[in-house]
């Protein structure tokens, strides 16, 4: 009775199935269910494509509600943007501002025309962040005449959502504006081989401006938390046990990585991030919470410091995103571990 | 532009949840007790709406998509500390008798003695196993479940089926059976 071939192995399997007995689900059940899903994730919508999801796609959860084309509303323009200013003469810098936290609004998917409803367009580095206030110096105009700096206003880390952008000391950025204020929702953002295709698209090639002095206007009073996005270190969860080796690789570009085909003992991802020079990186994944922006020196490069993230559960994540700041490159060494029950 | 036809999406994800709702509840109270399964079932159907757009649209390839984000999603629910008072009472109630099956012909003995060799399997192998018998999945699609390529799945499928016969056998052993093919762990 022990040389007993498949049929007969899954046969008497099957007699011990703890589920044999079950009724069967009727389509009216099923119905409901499929409602309740639907109602029981609103106001969400279903995830779009992966790779447009998360730069494109704005502000989901609580705050979805009111659609609306391209965040760009009020004037609050302060000076700078008159004629040009005459050589030597030291104007005020453009000052934008950023769309409140507030502002409800579902992204349209970036196209160059949507950008092409913009006053304004230009490339710059992030060169001085006092307080909430960015000073970006401006090293490629597109459209407009945003002056050789601009003063931004750095937005809440937990409320930015990668809708409003992040900045981050020595990045460089693709900036839209209109009337005074940022256009977000993945109009202006870390300036990636992508968006500045959809810029030279929607604007041309830019006129590169000589660098000049920062002339950064009042110091703000300092606020905390927006200085630097610092990344937060990896809580320690109950003694993940690692599985498998750690998977390195240098991401040099913005770059969307599918997570798949890992073993099936792992139960969650850790990502750490090594920056080889100075710059920043942005992470995300597609489970909600984790997302995590690493600034580096050169001293900190130097030094080897590398910043690792939460353990992401492989359960709600299928997608790891990056996008490193200009000319930055960075280790990415993805470790799966399993977290024990508790 | 993204166009988000909603009620294609909707149609879609009625349709996927009327193939899939019975076998992932099946799924899960295999594997789960029953309020743990109901919370996760909500769960998955949640993630598979979530992702309705990535869940493969070719015949058979739903059903164990769907079952890998419940088999990960249950992962996850069972590390929550609301599991663990749970679990103590599924462990005292479905776990193996302690006392040896009688090698006695009897349904109800058999079924004793496979449910012993089951848990006495190592438990990545019992899970290819169930996944095989009771879900019905052969290699390649238990591999999609568990995130494993085809050929990792056929190999562990066949070994675990080798195991499942040598436990098997052991529970024979009074009978003077020698299962051949069989190897210790």
């Amino acid at each position: 009775m022990n040389t007993f071939d498949d049929d007969e192995l899954r046969l008497r399997l099957r007699r011990v199935d703890p589920a044999r007995d079950l009724p069967a689900f009727d389509q009216e059940r099923t119905a409901r269910m499929s409602q309740q899903t639907i109602e029981n994730a609103q106001p969400e919508t279903p995830d779009p494509a992966p790779r447009r999801r998360g730069l494109w796609w704005g502000i989901g959860g609580a705050l979805a509600g009111v659609a609306a084309a391209s965040v760009v509303t009020a004037v609050v323009l302060t000076s700078g943007v008159g004629g040009p200013a005459a050589p030597g003469a030291k104007r005020p810098p453009l000052q934008l501002a950023d769309q409140g936290q507030n502002v409800a609004a579902m992204c349209m998917a970036l196209t160059p025309e949507l950008l092409d409803g913009n006053q304004g367009a230009f490339r710059g580095t992030v060169v001085a962040i006092e307080g909430d206030r960015v000073t970006v110096q401006v090293d490629l105009v597109y459209r407009g005449e945003p002056g050789p700096t601009v003063e931004l206003t750095q937005q809440d880390a937990q409320a930015a959502d990668f809708s409003a952008t992040q900045y981050v000391l020595g990045g460089s950025f693709l900036i839209s504006y209109s009337d005074g204020y940022v256009a977000y929702c993945g109009q202006s953002a870390a300036a990636s081989p992508e968006l500045t295709a959809v810029y030279e698209a929607a604007y041309g090639p830019g006129t590169p401006v000589g660098g000049q002095g920062v002339a950064v206007g009042e110091p703000a009073p300092g606020q905390p938390g927006t200085e630097q996005p610092s990344p937060k270190l990896p809580a320690e969860l109950d003694g993940p046990v690692t599985i498998g080796e750690p998977q390195d690789l240098i991401v040099d570009a913005a770059l969307d990585l599918p997570i798949d085909g890992y073993p099936s003992e792992a139960t969650h991802v850790r990502v750490t991030i090594t920056g080889h020079g100075a710059g920043s990186m942005s992470f995300d994944s597609d489970a909600p919470g984790f997302a995590v922006t690493g600034t580096w020196t050169a001293d900190d490069a130097a030094a080897g410091l590398a910043v690792t993230t939460a353990d992401i559960p492989l359960a709600e994540a299928t997608l790891l995103r990056f996008r490193p700041s200009e000319g930055f490159s960075a280790t990415v060494v993805l470790q799966y571990v399993a977290v024990p029950q508790a | 532009m993204d166009v988000i036809d909603e009620t294609g999406v909707r149609a879609r994800f009625t349709a996927l949840v009327g193939e899939v709702a019975d076998p992932l509840r099946r799924f899960l109270a295999r594997r789960t007790d029953a309020d743990t399964a109901e919370d996760v079932l909500a769960d998955t159907l949640l993630v598979l709406w979530r992702r309705i757009r990535e869940v493969p649209a070719a015949p058979g390839e739903a059903l164990p998509w769907a079952f890998g984000v419940a088999h990960r999603t249950l992962a996850n629910a069972e590390r929550s500390a609301r599991r663990r008072d749970r679990l103590a009472a599924r462990i005292a109630a479905i776990d193996p008798p302690q006392d040896v099956p009688s090698p006695a012909d009897s349904d109800a003995d058999d079924g004793a003695a496979v449910r012993a060799a089951l848990a006495g399997l190592r438990p990545a192998d019992a899970e290819v196993l169930r996944l095989w018998a009771w879900e019905g999945l052969e290699a390649a699609a238990i591999g999609r479940v568990l995130s494993i390529s085809p050929n990792a799945a056929s190999i562990r499928l066949h070994r675990a089926k080798a195991r499942l016969r040598e436990e098997l056998g052991k529970t024979a052993v009074a009978g003077g059976h020698v299962d051949g093919e069989g190897r210790r762990r």
